[in-house]
């Protein structure tokens, strides 16, 4: 099934007139920074208040993929997409785990990045070099398939008019503008743009599905006929699957090194327990509103494959606006709330990259510089990674497109440094770097095996690379702790 | 209560999310969910109360020293 053309030239118009907004919003958070340095720069100033924290937490964890992958999903695998609600709030979960004292850390010791803390707490270069790397690896996928799916979003949606190519390099342009004008600033205002846009399209798109369509008591019959498969529940293996989905992607987003920048750019630690308190509940109101409306979809259309399936929510609009005349709007809405989805996510990973490769790797190499060269050099670095990101989106061979897409894998392997980092004392740092570098092993030869056609399942026992790399790096450090201690009595 | 108490009762609450115990083919529904993904809600929702909960008591003691091994 071909996506409709949704968007008329006034539809076009919106939406752009909306981006171009963006780079007021932008100009705003650059005529409104304090100091010039990388804290204010990097962090807005450490004073980011209750409203706008959590906004731009909202914005930033909910990308495109809960508007479009969430109810594909559910339109092909039903009720068991309702994992995905649970590992949005296990993410909060493991954030109260770390949360609170690394926010009381990062005061103290003035920290920008992931890397500050990692250096601080472990004194090796070498695991805040390795670390810093995997996370500019996993955020520059993060970055990549975001674009790609914008790209094709927009090209679809204006039945060409606007080419995947043009759309890409618009959008890129746009975002690298306002986040070199302001920074966290600016992304943090505009992700509480976008984080309102996202909210308000995700309720106003089920409010209407649910009224038109009726909600999953009215379609149960009919689908139960249709897709009797939906009501068993998972088997075994099935359950498996999907305890280990919960926690590689609780595990691996709740390390996200944008996400550790807004604990640090909280004002104070309440308003950083206000802000995740809400942000526990935003599942019930989002994620779990687009599996419902993908399991509606599946009642009224039939027979999508994979990639038509994550259109589900656009071709149930479209029937609507068929159907009753006048609420074509709402297509514009939920188009402007994805675009603003994804733009959220791809803005604070730029930044977070652009933090990580000035302080975490230029700053070792030259410590001496001043905070102002820092600044521009980190801006150049912004838009030099938007420059690879968009070739590589566009140009990239579909064929080697796999390898981009290891995200979670890799960050879960430096959870452990995080979790145990900021609350076991005696922890080495030699121990943290084995086991990363194991599990980092682990995960990638697993992939890396399936997809070269090695005899290695992509889940072997139904349980993902990224949590077998992680179960290994845990014994690592475990064991590498144990035979320190043990050296240290015996020689002492 | 301890510290690593308080964490691994987080984890322990999170696994228990998982449908674990349906095991039939039953096509009872409530609201039209299938019981066990009503389970899946329900738990979760439960779950979202209990951390906002902890987050709510037990920040300041996340954060402090104290416990610390």
């Amino acid at each position: 099934m071909e996506m409709p053309t949704l968007l008329d030239n006034t539809g076009i118009i919106f939406i752009f007139l909306y981006l171009f907004s963006l780079i007021g919003v932008g100009l705003m958070g650059h005529f409104s920074k304090k100091e010039n340095n990388l804290g204010d720069f990097y962090l807005a100033g450490r004073g980011m208040g209750g409203f706008v924290l959590f906004l731009t937490l909202y914005a930033t964890q909910y990308s495109g993929n809960t508007m479009i992958g969430f109810s594909g999903r559910a339109y092909r695998q039903g009720f068991t997409a309702l994992v995905t609600v649970t590992f949005m709030c296990a993410i909060i979960g493991l954030y109260f785990i770390y949360a609170p004292k690394l926010h009381t850390l990062s005061k103290k010791f003035s920290y920008i990045t992931l890397g500050d803390f990692i250096q601080h707490r472990f004194k090796s270069t070498k695991l805040t070099v390795f670390i810093s790397v995997i996370s500019i690896i996993a955020l520059g996928n993060y970055i990549l398939t975001n674009l790609k799916a914008i790209g094709f979003l927009i090209h679809g949606a204006t039945g060409g008019q606007v080419s995947f190519t043009q759309a890409i390099i618009v959008l890129s342009l746009i975002m690298v503008i306002y986040e070199t004008l302001g920074g966290m600033r600016s992304v943090a205002w505009t992700d509480m743009i976008q984080g309102v846009l996202l909210l308000l399209g995700v309720i106003t798109i089920f409010i209407i599905i649910y009224i038109h369509y009726g909600g999953i008591h009215s379609i149960s019959t009919k689908l139960q006929e249709m897709r009797p498969e939906f009501w068993s529940p998972p088997n075994w293996k099935e359950k498996r699957l999907w305890l280990s989905t919960i926690l590689v992607v609780s595990i691996g987003v709740s390390v996200y090194p944008h996400a550790i920048q807004r604990i640090y750019a909280a004002k104070n630690s309440n308003i950083l327990r206000n802000s995740m308190q809400l942000m526990i509940f935003m599942p019930f109101v989002t994620t779990l509103f687009m599996i419902i409306v993908g399991i509606v979809g599946a009642s009224q259309i039939e027979g999508l494959n994979r990639s038509s399936s994550e259109q589900i929510s656009i071709f149930l609009l479209v029937n609507l606006a068929q159907q009753i005349p006048g609420i074509s709007w709402l297509i514009i809405i939920f188009l402007s709330a994805v675009i603003a989805a994804i733009m959220s996510t791809v803005d604070s990973a730029l930044l977070a990259i652009s933090s990580t490769v000035t302080k975490d790797l230029y700053y070792k190499v030259k410590p001496s510089v001043s905070q102002s060269h820092l600044l521009l050099f980190g801006k150049c670095i912004s838009w030099l990674i938007m420059l690879v990101a968009v070739i590589l989106a566009i140009k990239l061979p579909q064929t080697i497109w796999q390898l981009f897409q290891i995200k979670l894998e890799l960050l879960c392997q430096i959870a452990p440094a995080i979790f145990l980092g900021v609350h076991i004392k005696s922890i080495s740092s030699k121990s943290i770097y084995m086991g990363l570098l194991l599990g980092t092993f682990i995960s990638l030869f697993i992939m890396v095996g399936n997809w070269s056609g090695l005899p290695i399942p992509v889940k072997p026992l139904g349980i993902h690379a990224g949590l077998w790399g992680l179960i290994i790096n845990c014994i690592s450090i475990y064991i590498i702790n144990k035979f320190e201690k043990n050296r240290k009595v015996i020689f002492s | 209560m301890k510290r690593n108490i308080l964490y691994s009762l987080a984890v322990i609450l999170n696994v228990l999310t998982v449908p674990w115990l349906f095991v039939s083919d039953n096509t009872h529904t409530i609201g039209g969910f299938p019981l066990w993904a009503l389970y899946s809600i329900v738990s979760t929702f439960i779950y979202a109360i209990i951390i906002s909960y902890f987050l709510r008591n037990y920040w300041s003691f996340s954060a402090s020293e104290e416990g610390l091994e």
